[in-house]
C-alpha cells in the first residue's frame, strides 16, 4: 500500500462507469489485470440487476439494498484505532495457528510471518500481483469463479481489492494452519477481499478465514466477495470459512473449488453473521477420486435472512461428496438453503449425499430447505435428506425433571443438534468458535 | 427398442397397430385445429350449456392467452397449441345401459382389453370416449343412497347448482396456464358426489382415451366427498401410438369435508407422442383423509403434481406416485401438501425408474405454513437407473413457517445392486427375468394399494418395460 490518501477522500457514489475509472486510477495496476478488470466492468454493466423473478433470488429480497448507496473500496489505510479493533481477534487466532493476514476496511494492516509458512506462499493479493503474476494471471477469476457467473461476481471481478493468495508448490505439506482476517471497522463500509487458493501435485495445507465487524453500530456495510481453489491431484487442503460480520451488512459471494485426481478437500462453513447473506458454495470433483466433505453450521437471529446455495458438481468417475449443513432460528430470521448434486454422464461410481437439518427455536422464524439431485450416470450412489423441527418438548421435560432449568435444558438439546456436524470438524479451535458462537447467539433475543 | 405397451397389453401386434384406431369418419362433429373464441362459444353451443357455463370457459380462454407457458419442470417448446383440435363428439348419444353403447366403441373396449366380467363387477363404468362419457351405469342402491356419478357435461345439465358451487373453486381458471385451457375447453370428465355418512365400499372407475391424432383431450372431474363419506375413485388411461403431437390436459377438483376420507387412483399409460399436462388438487378439511395414488407410464412428457391443502385441525394427505420414464420420455411427477392447519400430517412416497433414456423427475412442495402447530410430515423418494444413458433429478421445495413440526425428507438414487442380481442368477434366472423381479419388488409399496385388476396390469407393464432392457 503505497497510497496516502486520507480515509475522507470521497469516491463517487454507485458502481459507475465514473466511479470505476477513478478506482482504477487510484490504483497502479499492470495492463494484463487493468484489461480483465474493464471486461468485468463491461459485463457487470450488461447484467441486469436480480429481482424476485430470477429463481435464486425468489427467496432473497433485496430489494432494500441500494448499491447507489455504496462507492469502489477506498485506496485509503486503516487508521490505528481500526486496527486496533480486531487486535484481540488477530491474537486468538494467531496463538492457535501459524501466521496469518489481515485486512481492515479492505486494506492490509498485518501480513504473515515468512520463517511459520512451512514452504507455502501466503501473501496479500497486492503484493501477489507484484511478486506472482503468472500464478494470478492463470488462475485469478479465469476458470473457477468467471465474471460471467452472475452480477455480483462481475461486480466482483472489476472492484476486488485486499485477500489474500495461498500457493503451496509441488509436494509441499505445510504442517501448520494458516489464517486470514477480514475486518470491517466503524470508518469502514466495503469489503471486496479476494481469496485465492492454488495446491499444486501433492501439497498439503490448512487455510482458515474469518471476517468480522467491530463498532459499527448500524451502518450498512457491504462485502463482495469471491473464494476460489485449485487443487492439483492428490492434494489434501482444510478450508475453514466463519462469516460474522454484523447485522447491519450486506454479505455476496461466490465460492468454488476444484479438485483434481485423488485429491480431497474438507471444508468448513459457519454462517453466523450479516443482515443478509447470499453465498454460492460449489466442489467441482472434476479428477477421478475426488473428495469433498462439506460441513455447515448457520445459525440466525433477529430479522436475519442467510440464502446459501451449495453444489456437489460430480464430473469425473469414482468420485465422492458429503455435505452436512446444520441450522438453527430464532427471533424472525429465516434460513434458505438450496442444494444441488449433478452427476455428470462420465462420472460413474459416484458416491453423494447431502443433509440439512433445521431446528427451528421460534414462532416466527422461517426455513426452506431444497434438496436436489441431477443425475445422468447409473452406476451411483446418490442420496439426500432434509428435517425441519423443534426442540422436543419431552426432551426438555426430561431434563427439568433431572434438576436441569429449561434454559440450559434447551442449551444443551442445541449443542446435541449441532454436534453431529462439530464431531466432523478436525480442527478444534474452528469447533470451540462454533460452538461459542452458536451458544452467545442462543443467548441473544 | 420401444415397445408399444398399449398395445401388448390389449393383445395386439405391432403390425396391427394401425388398424386399432377406429376411423375419424365416424365422428359426430369435430372442431377445428387451433383455439380461438370461434371454437370455444361453438364447443358451448353444441353442449348446450346454459349461459353462466358459456362464460366460465370464455373468461378462461382470456386467462389462458395471457399466462405464459411454464418454463420449469419438462419441454414443453415442441407443444403447439394451433395444431390441436379441442373437440370432437364421437356420438350424441348418453348411452344408458350396456346395450346402448355403440358396437364401434364396445369394440374399442375390447382391444383395451377390459375384461367382460369386470364391466358388469363395475359400480358405474364412466368410460370417456372422445371427451365424451357414453356409458354410465350406477349400481341402483348407489343411486337410492343420493350418490350422484355422472359424466360433467351431464351434471351441468341435471345438477347445475352442485357444479357451480364447486367448479374453479379448488383450482381457480388462473392457477396455471394448462388449468385456464382446460376450463375454457373442457369436455366429460367425471362428478362424483357422496352425501354425508354414505360409504361407497366399491371403488368407482372411470377409463379414458384418446383416439383422433392432434386430438386434445380436456376432461374435468370433480368429487365432493360430504361430512363422513368415504369413496375410491379410480381412473385408467391409455392410448394408442400416433406420429405427430397430442395433448391430454385434465383437471381434477376434490373437497373431502369433516371426517370424509377419498382416495383417487389413476394408472397412466400414455402413448410416447402425447404431453401429459394435468392439475390436481384436493382440499381437505377437519380430520378429513385425501389420497392420491398415482402411477404414471408412458407419454412424451408428464408434469403432474398432485396436492392436498389440509385447511381443517387433523387432516391427512398421503401422496404415493410410482414413474416409469423409458426411451424418449420425461416424466416430471411429484407431489405437494400444505399445512394450512393445526395437526396436519401428511406422507409422500415416490418411486421412480427410468430406462433406455427416459428421464424422471421427481418435483415435489412441502409447505407448513405460520399456525399450523403439530404438523408432522415424511417424503421418500426413491429412484432407480437403469443404464447409463438414462437421468433421474429430485427437486424437493421444503418450506416451513412454524417451530412447532416434524419434517423429514429423504432420497436415494441408485442401480440395482449387483448383490442382488447375482444372487438370483445364481437361483437361476436369467438377468432380465431378475432386474424384472428386482423392480417389481422396488414399486411394490405403490402396487399393493391399487385395485386387485390394476395391480395386475400395472405388473404386466412394468413387465413388458423391462423386457429386452438389461444387457
Amino acid at each position: 500500500m503505497s497510497s496516502s490518501l486520507s480515509a475522507s477522500t470521497l469516491a463517487p457514489a454507485g458502481f459507475s462507469e465514473e466511479a470505476f475509472e477513478a478506482f482504477l486510477k487510484g490504483r497502479d495496476e499492470p495492463g494484463w489485470l487493468v484489461d480483465r478488470r474493464r471486461e468485468a466492468f463491461a459485463r457487470f454493466q450488461a447484467f441486469a440487476w436480480p429481482t424476485a423473478r430470477d429463481e435464486e433470488w425468489r427467496r432473497t429480497d433485496i430489494r432494500a439494498f441500494k448499491p447507489a448507496d455504496f462507492g469502489p473500496p477506498a485506496q485509503a489505510e486503516a487508521s490505528a484505532a481500526a486496527t486496533a479493533a480486531f487486535d484481540p481477534l488477530w491474537e486468538s487466532l494467531s496463538s492457535h495457528y501459524a501466521t496469518g493476514v489481515a485486512h481492515v476496511d479492505g486494506a492490509v494492516v498485518r501480513r504473515p510471518d515468512p520463517a511459520k509458512l512451512g514452504g507455502a506462499t501466503f501473501v496479500d493479493l497486492e503484493t501477489a500481483v507484484k511478486d506472482h503474476p503468472e500464478i494470478l494471471r492463470k488462475h485469478l477469476l479465469t476458470d473457477v469463479v468467471k465474471p460471467s457467473d452472475d452480477v455480483l461476481a462481475a461486480l466482483h471481478a472489476a472492484f476486488w481489492s485486499g485477500g489474500s493468495l495461498l500457493y503451496v508448490p509441488r509436494g509441499v505439506a505445510v504442517e501448520l494452519p494458516l489464517f486470514s482476517i477480514a475486518g470491517m471497522s466503524a470508518d469502514g463500509r466495503i469489503d471486496f477481499g479476494h481469496t485465492l487458493v492454488v495446491l499444486e501435485e501433492g501439497a498439503e495445507a490448512t487455510l482458515v478465514r474469518e471476517t468480522a465487524s467491530a463498532g459499527r453500530g448500524d451502518a450498512p456495510g457491504l462485502h463482495v466477495g469471491a473464494l476460489e481453489v485449485v487443487q492439483g491431484a492428490s492434494s489434501r487442503l482444510r478450508l475453514v470459512n466463519i462469516q460474522n460480520w454484523d447485522a447491519s451488512t450486506w454479505h455476496f459471494t461466490r465460492e468454488r473449488a476444484v479438485i483434481g485426481r485423488d485429491a480431497s478437500l474438507q471444508w468448513t462453513v459457519g454462517a453466523l453473521g450479516s443482515r443478509l447473506s447470499k453465498v454460492n458454495q460449489e466442489v467441482v470433483l472434476a479428477g477421478e477420486g475426488a473428495s469433498a466433505q462439506v460441513n455447515g453450521v448457520m445459525f440466525t437471529t433477529g430479522r436475519q435472512h442467510l440464502a446459501y446455495f451449495t453444489r456437489q458438481d460430480h464430473q469425473a468417475p469414482h468420485t465422492t461428496s458429503d455435505l452436512l449443513y446444520k441450522g438453527g432460528l430464532k427471533g424472525h430470521s429465516r434460513i434458505v438453503w438450496k442444494g444441488m448434486i449433478r452427476v455428470e454422464k462420465d462420472a460413474q461410481r459416484t458416491d453423494a449425499y447431502q443433509k440439512n437439518d433445521n431446528l427451528i427455536l421460534s414462532d416466527s422464524a422461517r426455513a426452506d430447505s431444497i434438496p436436489g439431485l441431477e443425475i445422468e450416470a447409473n452406476d451411483v450412489r446418490c442420496t439426500h435428506g432434509a428435517t425441519a423441527g423443534r426442540v422436543d418438548e419431552e426432551m426438555i421435560f426430561l431434563c427439568q425433571a433431572r434438576g436441569i432449568p429449561r434454559d440450559t435444558a434447551v442449551r444443551l438439546i442445541v449443542e446435541g443438534f449441532f454436534a453431529n456436524v462439530y464431531d466432523r470438524i478436525t480442527l478444534d479451535p474452528v469447533r470451540e468458535t462454533l460452538r461459542r458462537a452458536v451458544a452467545a447467539k442462543l443467548g441473544d433475543s | 427398442m420401444a415397445t408399444d405397451l398399449n398395445l401388448q397389453v390389449a393383445g395386439i401386434k405391432e403390425d396391427d397397430k394401425y388398424g386399432f384406431r377406429d376411423s375419424d369418419a365416424n365422428y359426430a362433429f369435430k372442431s377445428g385445429k387451433g383455439l380461438t373464441r370461434d371454437v370455444v362459444e361453438q364447443i358451448s353451443e353444441m353442449k348446450n350449456e346454459p349461459a353462466w357455463m358459456r362464460d366460465f370457459r370464455l373468461k378462461a380462454l382470456e386467462i389462458f392467452r395471457q399466462k405464459p407457458t411454464p418454463t420449469w419442470g419438462g419441454e414443453l417448446a415442441g407443444l403447439n397449441f394451433d395444431d390441436i383440435r379441442y373437440f370432437m363428439k364421437a356420438t350424441d348419444r348418453q348411452g344408458r345401459t350396456w346395450d346402448d353403447v355403440p358396437a364401434e366403441i364396445k369394440n374399442t373396449f375390447d382391444k383395451l382389453g377390459i375384461p367382460e366380467a369386470e364391466r358388469k363387477f363395475l359400480a358405474g363404468v364412466g368410460a370417456q370416449y372422445e371427451s365424451e362419457v357414453v356409458y354410465h351405469s350406477l349400481r341402483e342402491d348407489l343411486q337410492k343412497k343420493g350418490v350422484i356419478f355422472v359424466d360433467t357435461d351431464t351434471a351441468v345439465r341435471e345438477h347445475p347448482d352442485l357444479v357451480r358451487e364447486y367448479l374453479g373453486t379448488i383450482i381457480p381458471i388462473a392457477d396455471n396456464k394448462f388449468a385456464a385451457l382446460n376450463s375454457a375447453v373442457w369436455s366429460g370428465g367425471s362428478f362424483v358426489y357422496i352425501p354425508a355418512g354414505v360409504k361407497v365400499d366399491i371403488p368407482l372407475q372411470a377409463y379414458f382415451r384418446i383416439n383422433a391424432e392432434n386430438m386434445g383431450q380436456f376432461e374435468r372431474t370433480i368429487i365432493i366427498v360430504e361430512e363422513g363419506a368415504q369413496v375410491h375413485y379410480v381412473e385408467g388411461c391409455t392410448a394408442p401410438m400416433y406420429s405427430s403431437e397430442s395433448l391430454h390436459s385434465a383437471v381434477v377438483e376434490i373437497v373431502v369435508k369433516k371426517g370424509g376420507r377419498c382416495r383417487y387412483t389413476t394408472i397412466q399409460n400414455w402413448a410416447n407422442n402425447i404431453y401429459n399436462l394435468v392439475t390436481k388438487r384436493a382440499v381437505a378439511h377437519e380430520d378429513a383423509v385425501m389420497e392420491w395414488v398415482d402411477g404414471n407410464l408412458g407419454s412424451k412428457l408428464t408434469m403432474k403434481y398432485p396436492a392436498v391443502y389440509m385447511v381443517g385441525k387433523g387432516a391427512r394427505g398421503e401422496i404415493l406416485s410410482i414413474a416409469f420414464a423409458g426411451q424418449g420420455q420425461h416424466q416430471d411427477a411429484g407431489g405437494k401438501v400444505v399445512h394450512a392447519a393445526p395437526h396436519t400430517s401428511s406422507r409422500i412416497i415416490s418411486k421412480s425408474i427410468s430406462k433406455n433414456g427416459g428421464r424422471a423427475s421427481y418435483r415435489g412442495l412441502l409447505k407448513v405454513a405460520k399456525g399450523a402447530k403439530g404438523s408432522k410430515s415424511n417424503v421418500v423418494c426413491d429412484a432407480l437407473i437403469l443404464d447409463p444413458s438414462s437421468r433421474s433429478d429430485t427437486y424437493p421445495y421444503i418450506e416451513i413457517d412454524e417451530d412447532d413440526v416434524k419434517i423429514g425428507h429423504e432420497a436415494s438414487v441408485s442401480k440395482i445392486g449387483e448383490e442382488q442380481l447375482f444372487y438370483l442368477r445364481s437361483r437361476g434366472l436369467s438377468e432380465a427375468e431378475a432386474s424384472t423381479l428386482i423392480v417389481s419388488g422396488f414399486i411394490e409399496p405403490l402396487v399393493k394399494e391399487l385395485p386387485m385388476e390394476y395391480a395386475v396390469e400395472m405388473n404386466k407393464l412394468i413387465q413388458l418395460q423391462m423386457e429386452g432392457s438389461v444387457g
